[in-house]
């Protein structure tokens, strides 16, 4: 088990290294000014002496080698950089957003995947009938369905037209709400962004749940079990479920690089106040060393998730968990 | 006689994309206490079909569609749930085709074989723990393993768990599906061996499907052989060597190496077994059969008692005018 | 003895309920790009009307706000998106086909070299890199296309490779690879016509999430700014806020069901393949 750990730790280690040198990369080989790219476009601007003093601070007058060396050091000394069209340091900007992300991805991702769960196993449960073709197909058009848009039409029928929820935002300004009603607030703001992220996120787990848990019930021991007289409430829930889940676990990783994405245009439709929004309003004015900054909190989050569901993974499955002890 | 199951025209059908495959139809026999019964027939004849039937374990797109299964004198295909989870393995286990995969991957062994005696007995859980110790024990497995997973287990050692856990209440009827598939030829002598020296030791009534004839001539009481979801001849060891009355049941004799004899030619039968969809009403043995006539291809021929004990279904026999 | 099975797979495809409705639905969408200037009643360039109009007699689903036909916008950014689709899904699954059969042909060092790559490139994610990469090389058909290509080629590729594997094993490879037969040889006569069927079908399914990327891409502001995708027009649509107003209903709803319906397309189609390729699967239902 130690050495499983230790492959993906190193795995991960590699994609973390890799993005980073991406983008220490993207800025200075791109054709054009760098100093557009590290700055954002307002170097045009700027007088010749702040110029110097950025290309210094970059240290753009070294060598490639101690450049990327001084990089990565910020980097992990939480040094993401400065915003000079927010006027502020990235790692400050980033700190005011990532609570929001993970408020929305967080839960997203856990009904996502208790829904798929449920839905996938009831509709092998119930292979071949109309329950099942039914399902399948609404999965199937759910998955087809572009996420933002999926959120403009919820606003435009719950907020605009009913009135039922807010447009946008995480929470009222300037209401000054506290304690229990600031929660409510939050948790209305919170209802039709989540909504649209479940509902965009939640075919993969329900598409392999269903495959899987269809594998399982035509396995022998599933057959045995049942020669055996356990009673088929017991079968299903703790001899196959279990079973089943093993590959949605695997499909659970995968698919938090995917809900991240999604979180990303979700934001951005309800204005919500997260990593995802700060990026694309990054993009909007062009801020680059702002874009490469969401960039990495998101990779580096999806990266830290995926190791914590590799050391929850062998607790599942014995074959794993009892390798090498 | 004490006659524990019988079997009484089982068919069982299989819907599939082409039609309805007739994977059983209308098979009877019985079986003693205390008796051996090999069940033998090429692969696809329908062993495990009339297996899980017996078991009730036929499921969707299967059906059984005809007959009785007296079990003790009860009838399991009109049994209610509830009174078959009382009999499953009290009265009837199984030791399934590759007993490899029948071990659930995420319990322990020990756990497996547990739950089959909490959910039918009422002892306590350390009890259950010492039984299945003992178990364990008797099919060579060294007792303290219980906490093992299936996956630490080398394909020997789980069929001898399979083997343990079909014995676990002590069942008075055990079907064995071919249990030693995929295993090297010394552990499945080693496995059979097992199987039959149990079967004394408690005086089990066992079926033993295999389709490894001079296996099942050497430890089998009775003999009933299977040609396409039909059971074609059904007796003792004794009569079916010696004196074979179906054509397919001679073949089968004649294709199956003779270890004392073994100057004699090893005929294959020629030919392949028939699609079971939409099976024309005919002896299905009819397209493979040196004797066939016009009439065994109109007309299906009855499973008869043609000597005391000694079933066949072939026309010949009615005639009197075996070839 | 080829064309009897492609004849096969194909009366199953269309014997098949669902994959006859995708490849339905592709006729339709492949027809409308192409009659485009036919079927569109005005130039989507151009400005026909007053801004932000509701529909009428002359403009089905009015104008967007800079007085261009909404219908016409529509009918021809069924081209872009189509185009971008498809063209991203089959360069993605070029990529996929060349490290799968590399990595399944050669097996040992450069397969598992090749495979942690595949894993690697699946924790990121995509989409804020696309975003990233897109920002940086500047929005453009093409460099929509090699973004969205670069990064989609990874789960092909392990489909393809497994495939590989299994063709392997039925041990023509190896027996020809022993007598020293020439490797354009084995590929050709043994690999590719096992290999395409799945890569089609891969395809397929590619492009259907390819249209959905590149729907959110210039949904971001990202996409093509010289023609207009179904995803530029929602960009549109949700920065003049019509989603608002009662103009969600001819703004914001025709461009999102069409997406969705070309994306259905492709994935029954898609999935129909897959399941004839895969008997395992076609069993189970
Ligand atoms: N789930 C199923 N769906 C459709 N047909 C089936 C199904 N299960 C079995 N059959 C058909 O029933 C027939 C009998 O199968 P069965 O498994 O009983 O044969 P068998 O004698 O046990 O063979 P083997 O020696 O290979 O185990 C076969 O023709 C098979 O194709
Ligand atoms: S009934 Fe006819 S075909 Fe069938 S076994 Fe007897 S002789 Fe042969
Ligand atoms: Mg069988």
């Amino acid at each position: 088990m130690g050495k499983f750990i230790a492959g993906k730790l190193l795995q991960y280690l590699i994609v973390i290294f890799l993005m980073l040198t991406l983008n220490f990369l993207l800025p200075r080989l791109m054709p054009g000014n760098p100093l557009v790219f590290l700055a954002g476009e307002d170097v045009g601007f700027m007088s010749s002496a702040e110029k110097e003093a950025i290309l210094d601070k970059y240290g753009l007058n070294d060598s490639i080698l101690e450049q990327y060396g001084a990089y990565i050091k910020n980097i992990f000394t939480g040094d993401f950089g400065y915003s000079y069209q927010q006027k502020r340091p990235i790692s400050e900007l980033l700190m005011e957003r990532l609570p929001w992300t993970m408020l929305l991805t967080g839960l997203g991702l856990v009904l996502s995947t208790v829904i798929g769960v449920m839905f996938g196993a009831i509709s092998a449960w119930r292979r071949g009938t109309r329950t099942d073709a039914n399902l399948l197909t609404v999965f199937m058009f759910l998955s087809a369905m572009p996420s933002f848009w999926v959120g403009m039409i919820l606003v435009s029928i719950f907020s605009a037209q009913l009135g039922w929820l807010p447009v946008f935002g995480a929470e009222s300004a300037w209401s000054n709400y506290t304690g229990m009603d600031r929660l409510i607030d939050i948790g209305k703001h919170l209802i039709l962004p989540l909504a649209t992220l479940i509902l965009i996120s939640v075919t993969s787990t329900f598409m392999i749940m269903r495959y899987s848990m269809l594998n399982v019930l035509g396995e022998d021991y599933i057959m045995m079990a049942k020669a055996k007289g356990v009673k088929e409430k017991v079968i299903k829930y703790k001899h196959a479920m279990r079973n089943a889940l093993l590959p949605v676990a695997t499909v659970f990783m995968l698919s938090l690089g995917f809900t991240l994405g999604g979180a990303t245009v979700i934001e951005t439709v309800f204005a919500y106040p997260g990593v995802g929004r700060l990026m694309f309003e990054s993009v909007l004015s062009r801020d680059y060393p702002l874009i490469q900054a969401t960039f990495l909190i998101i990779t580096f989050s999806v990266v830290i998730a995926n190791f914590l569901a590799d050391l929850i993974y062998p607790l599942l499955d014995p074959k794993v968990g009892s390798r090498n002890g | 006689m004490n006659t524990v199951l019988s079997v009484e025209n089982l068919s069982t059908y299989f819907k599939t994309d082409k039609g309805i495959a007739k994977a059983v139809e209308n098979v009877s026999f019985s079986l003693n206490k205390g008796e051996m019964l090999g069940l033998i027939g090429e692969s696809g004849c329908g062993k495990t079909t009339v297996a899980q039937s017996i078991l009730r374990l036929i499921e969707y797109p299967g059906k059984v569609v005809s007959g009785r299964v007296l079990l003790n004198g009860r009838d399991l295909i009109k049994a209610s749930e509830k009174e078959l989870s009382s009999m499953r393995w009290k009265e009837i286990s199984v030791i399934p085709q590759s007993a490899m995969n029948a071990l659930n991957p995420i319990f322990t062994i020990g756990d497996q074989i547990m739950e089959s005696i909490l959910l039918h007995e009422n002892v306590s859980k350390r009890e259950a723990l010492q039984r299945t110790k003992t178990l364990l024990e008797l099919v060579g497995i060294d007792g303290e393993r219980w906490r093992s997973y299936p996956h630490e287990f080398s394909g020997g050692m789980k069929q001898r768990v399979a083997i343990a856990m079909a014995l676990a209440c002590n069942p008075k009827l055990v079907i064995s599906d071919e249990s030693t598939t995929g295993l090297d030829v010394l552990t499945q002598a080693q496995v059979i061996a097992l199987i039959k020296s149990l079967q004394k030791k408690m005086d089990l009534s066992v079926i033993l499907i295999s389709h490894d004839l001079p296996m099942v001539t050497a430890i089998c009481d009775k003999i009933a052989i299977m040609y396409a979801g039909n059971i074609v001849e059904w007796a003792s060891t004794e009569d079916i060597l010696k004196n074979p009355r179906h054509p397919y049941s001679q073949a089968l004799l004649n294709a199956s190496p003779d270890l004392s004899n073994p100057e004699k030619e090893v005929v294959s039968i020629p030919g392949s077994v028939p699609n079971l969809v939409d099976f024309p009403h005919s002896c299905r043995f009819h397209t493979r059969c040196p004797y066939a006539y016009d009439k065994c291809r109109q007309e299906n021929p009855e499973f008869k008692e043609i000597k005391k004990g000694h079933y066949v279904a072939c026309f010949l026999e009615e005639e009197g005018n075996h070839g | 003895m080829v064309n009897q099975k492609w004849k096969k797979y194909w009366q199953v495809l269309t014997s098949n309920n669902i994959g006859l409705f995708g490849l339905i639905l592709l006729v339709i969408f492949l027809l409308i790009a192409l009659l485009a200037p036919i079927l569109a009643p005005f130039d989507p360039s151009a400005r026909v009307g007053d801004p932000f109009m509701k529909p009428n007699s002359q403009f089905l689903l009015g104008t967007n706000d800079v007085g261009q036909d909404i219908l016409s916008e529509l009918l021809y950014g069924t081209r872009i998106s189509l185009l971008i689709g498809v063209i991203a899904a089959f360069i993605s699954i070029l990529l996929g086909c060349l490290v799968g059969i590399i990595s399944g042909y050669y097996g040992g060092k450069t397969d598992a070299f090749l495979m942690r790559l595949v894993d690697l490139v699946l924790v990121i994610p995509f989409l804020p890199l696309m975003i990233l990469l897109a920002a940086f090389i500047g929005p453009s058909f093409w460099n929509i296309v090699l973004v969205i290509s670069l990064i989609s080629w990874a789960s092909p590729a392990r489909v393809i490779r497994s495939q590989v594997l299994t063709l392997k094993t039925k041990g023509y490879v190896e027996a020809a690879k022993s007598i020293g037969t020439n490797i354009t040889v084995i590929l050709g006569r043994h690999i590719l016509p096992g290999v395409i069927p799945i890569a089609l079908s891969q395809f397929v399914l590619a492009a259907s999430h390819s249209i959905l990327i590149e729907a959110s891409l210039s949904f971001l502001g990202l996409g093509d700014p010289f023609t207009k995708s179904w995803g530029t027009i929602l960009y549109y649509a949700q920065a003049r806020g019509a989603f608002l107003t009662d103009a969600w209903i001819w703004w914001v709803l025709p461009p999102g069901l069409l997406i969705t319906t070309l994306v259905i397309g492709f994935a029954f189609t898609g999935y129909s393949l897959e399941e004839i390729l895969n008997p395992r699967l076609r069993k189970e239902r």
